[in-house]
């Protein structure tokens, strides 16, 4: 499957792939692999085998939800506390949690804006420098992620910067160092990406486990993401794919995606660290 | 329910953020450490909001017992206290001991030397002109590379040991180095705009060599005198259970202290400096003899055309003859009087006046100009006030002994915040097997280990109560004896990060790669060989294994959370202002604490299944 993985994309000449599109299309394979898979299985599999693996995939889900239940934290609500007085009672009616600061961003801006009267920037100028200007002859920047803010100027997600000028989109890849820097690792994160995926065909291949459902697969390729800290967009990218693939929804701002998988992702990482903190591994001390 | 310490600072520099490190010791006797929050806020937290956040996060999240809460790691802001105290005031369940980080208070304590409270002025200014020369990329980096092999260590942020770390680095070949930044600064091998500050202030050229020569000195001061408690502070930053063997930080600390704070390169900087400083101390006092000399001359003068014009009065007088007198009038005799000689006589009167005025404001002149020169050097010596070797040298030793003070004022006197941390440290000792060998009869068990055992109190712990110490006492006979049979930490196999740690160490400084250094000098090592020992022999001394366990949940630092802000600010540089707390959060976790797929096997599935 491996070879079949590196087959898809081996007939384009690599060397014309960004980085960034070997890793879309190595998501892609996934899902192919997937489907195939799940074809190949249905189509070989004859109705007694495949009651033989319902009875079998029954008991292993039995199993592995009596094995979740055994694992269950040991205290799914919060405890009771013992307030000031000495009555017991829910933490949340004594404590006032701080808001968090979620979108619109709690991050404090950097830099200030000029007095100068500003010429907003059209999406068609920006578009004509992304693509090497006139006759196109110059160099893409589609790999910059450079965007329209509301007010036209040209953003920069890498540095962060705001350019108002588009005249200097183009000279701000260049001579930046911050974002020279910041491109480099944004490729390098890509190619780990990349790598990772193509150790996740062969794993998945090996283990004969590609019947993962879509919250798996979200996941993964969430996890993978967040772990090597990638950008925000190429993030958004991943996770529409995976949801619009699966879901049949479409999202208007792939951003949703993300909110779609992180809600729940985060929740499961919560979830790890409560059983991991009250499980009976950890030191108690009852004295 | 697990024990557990909790680890909590925030960050103000580039978002609201505070996070909370869990710290536990598993059944199979390791420590872990896990991430448990990270909170993005709008505005700084007070301290209610604060107590509010770690508790959210004990109870809410982490579905932890507030009884269970052993210890907590903060640096000493006024918030964390307070925060600490409203929680304690709100939860009575809440009683965890404070433990404030140590490695936060050496930092401070090395501020002391240089910085904006330092005395070190010199070696503070030139290190913020130096940075001005480094802070881009350009040709002074360029430059530096090229002569001396590796880029410039620059510095930013609030810690002062990466101040220090630039300050050791200009000093660490050679005072040369100094001088040949500035070389280059002459030489306008930098731009201009970067040196202009360098240039302002310690241009050999002028009389800012003075200002370099302090430099020299208080750089090799700096440098030298900071370095153990740098060592300390950097060594205290492990997440191991540095508890069992900070006490030989702390005493490496204070005997340097006590010895009086050896620099041994002071004296070679002090002779590098003194030319500098006699060269302009000379020019002055050349400035000041040269303008003594101009009064006097002009004086001189003053005086000779004085006498001139008496001379000429006198003759004035001889000329116009002498006069009678009858009764009230008065006459002159006109027979004596010659008048063309008179005419000449008082020409020259005049001549001999308009020079003495002149002259007499010549010698306003250059006494204005000896009062300007003379001010310009009293300013100078007040300046400057350490001219002489002698003084050099003992104000190098002065820009150490603030720093000594506020350690001491910190760890060992017992009002000192840390004060606590120390006697933690030195009570640690117990338990490690070296020491307890060398108790050589049962007085030393009872006047030695007895009195460190009772010093278990400063833990803070509900559990170390008198009869759980009379316990302890108990095991300690058998324990000695166990100590002189087997205590050996040598066959204990080295730890991974140890081993990585030597690696860097061996690479850095250019050691042979098979060259092997003593794991005794490491104090992370050490504890974790000790930790290893005790490991076999928790069940034959149940109080000790109970005891060892808990103090290590108490940590040195907060170095903890500060890693988690170190990977917060790499987040924040990928995802500029698109930062959603969620995704934060989970980048975060994910980061700082990997899946946890292993420890979840291992804690939570394999110990289900093992049962």
């Amino acid at each position: 499957m491996a070879k079949q993985a590196v087959d898809y994309w081996s007939p384009i000449d690599a060397q014309k792939l960004t980085a960034w599109q070997k890793v879309y299309i190595k998501t892609k394979v996934l899902l192919r692999l997937c489907d195939q898979h799940k074809l190949q299985q249905s189509k070989m599999k004859s109705a007694h085998e495949a009651a033989a693996k319902a009875r079998a995939a029954s008991e292993a889900h039995a199993a592995s939800k009596a094995k979740a239940q055994a694992n269950a934290p040991v205290q799914l609500d919060p405890p009771l506390v013992r307030t000031a007085d000495g009555s017991m009672k829910d933490v949340n009616e004594c404590i006032v949690v701080p808001p968090a600061a979620c979108s619109p961003r709690a991050v404090k801006k950097r830099g200030g804006r000029g007095k100068k009267k500003h010429v907003p920037v059209t999406e068609q100028q920006l578009q004509l420098v992304i693509n090497g200007g006139r006759g196109g002859n110059g160099p893409k920047l589609h790999d910059h992620g450079f965007s329209l803010t509301k007010d036209g100027r040209v953003f920069c997600p890498l540095c962060p910067t705001v350019i108002d000028n588009v005249k200097n989109v183009k000279r701000h890849t260049i001579e930046s160092a911050t974002h020279k820097a910041a491109f480099e690792r944004k490729m390098d994160a890509a190619v780990k990406l990349h790598h990772q995926s193509i150790k996740l065909v062969d794993k998945k291949a090996k283990g004969g486990q590609m019947s993962d459902d879509l919250m798996s697969y979200r996941f993964k390729a969430l996890i993978s993401a967040a772990k090597h800290n990638v950008p925000t967009d190429a993030m958004k990218g991943i996770c529409a794919d995976f949801v619009d693939e699966y879901s049949g929804h479409t999202f208007a701002d792939s951003s949703d995606a993300v909110s779609l998988a992180a809600g729940p992702l985060l929740e499961a990482l919560v979830l790890r660290i409560r059983q991991i903190l009250s499980s009976d591994g950890c030191f108690w001390c009852n004295l | 329910m697990a024990a557990f310490g909790v680890t909590f600072d925030g960050t103000p520099s580039f978002a609201e953020a505070e996070a909370i490190v869990f710290r536990v010791v598993t059944k199979d006797w390791e420590v872990i450490e896990i991430l448990v929050r990270c909170g993005l806020y709008r505005s700084k937290l007070n301290s209610d909001q604060l107590s509010s956040h770690i508790i959210d996060a004990i109870v809410n999240r982490a579905h932890l017992q507030l009884k269970n809460w052993m210890s907590t790691h903060q640096d000493r802001a006024r918030v964390n206290k307070g925060a600490l105290g409203e929680a304690k005031r709100k939860f009575p369940d809440a009683t965890p001991a404070e433990n404030y980080c140590t490695t936060h208070t050496i930092n401070n304590a090395g501020k002391k030397a240089m910085g904006d409270e330092g005395i070190a002025t010199f070696a503070h200014l030139f290190r913020k002109s130096w940075q001005a020369v480094i802070n881009t990329p350009g040709k002074a980096r360029d430059r530096y590379a090229e002569v001396f092999g590796h880029a410039p260590t620059t510095a930013s942020g609030v810690r002062f040991f990466v101040r220090y770390e630039q300050v050791s680095e200009l000093f660490e070949a050679t005072p040369e180095r100094i001088m040949d930044i500035i070389s280059w600064c002459v030489g306008r091998k930098v731009s201009e705009v970067s040196s202009k500050s360098m240039m302002l202030k310690f241009d050999p050229s002028t009389d800012a060599r003075a200002s370099l020569a302090m430099a020299i000195v208080e750089t090799a001061v700096v440098a030298e005198g900071v370095r153990p408690f740098a060592e300390a502070c950097y060594t205290l930053e492990g997440d191991s259970c540095l508890i069992l063997r900070a006490i030989s930080v702390f005493r490496r600390l204070e005997q340097f202290i006590e010895d009086g704070y050896s620099t041994p390169k002071l004296e070679e900087a002090v002779d590098r400096a003194m030319p500098l400083l006699v060269h302009v101390e000379s020019s002055y006092t050349a400035k000041v003899a040269s303008a003594n000399a101009a009064v006097e001359s002009a004086s001189g003068n003053v005086a000779e055309i004085e006498n001139e014009l008496k001379r000429l009065n006198e003759m004035k007088q001889q000329v116009q003859g002498g006069t009678s007198s009858r009764g009230r009038v008065r006459q002159s005799t006109e027979r004596t009087r010659d008048n063309n000689q008179l005419d000449n006589v008082l020409e020259q009167i005049v001549e001999a006046r308009v020079r003495e005025k002149s002259l007499k404001a010549a010698v306003k002149a250059a006494k204005d100009t000896l009062a300007k020169v003379v001010k310009a050097y009293d300013d100078w010596k007040t300046q400057y006030p350490h001219r002489t070797k002698i003084e050099l040298m003992d104000h190098g030793k002065n820009i150490l002994k603030p720093v000594g003070q506020y350690y001491h004022d910190q760890f060992t006197s017992e009002d000192g915040d840390c004060h606590p941390m120390r006697v933690m440290s030195e009570a640690a000792q117990i338990f490690n097997p070296i020491f307890l060998a060398k108790m050589s009869a049962d007085a030393d068990i009872v006047t030695v280990l007895h009195y460190l055992a009772d010093k278990l109190t400063a833990f803070g712990y509900r559990h170390f109560n008198d009869k759980f110490i009379k316990n302890l006492k108990k095991e300690m006979p058998s324990l000695v004896k166990e100590a002189k049979r087997d205590h050996d930490l040598d066959r204990i196999p080295s730890s991974r990060q140890y081993q990585t740690r030597m690696q860097k160490r061996i690479k850095r400084k250019n050691l042979p790669t098979d060259s092997s250094l003593d794991w005794r000098n490491d104090a992370g090592e050490y504890a974790q060989r000790i930790w290893k020992w005790w490991k076999p022999r928790k069940d034959k001394y149940p109080c000790h294994s109970l005891a060892i366990r808990l103090i290590v949940l108490a940590q040195l630092s907060s170095c903890s959370v500060e890693r988690v802000f170190s990977k917060l600010e790499k987040i924040r540089d990928v995802t500029s202002d698109n930062l959603k707390e969620d995704m934060c959060e989970i980048r975060l976790l994910l980061q700082v604490n990997g899946d946890m797929d292993d420890m979840y096997n291992e804690l939570v599935l394999n110990r289900v299944d093992g049962e």
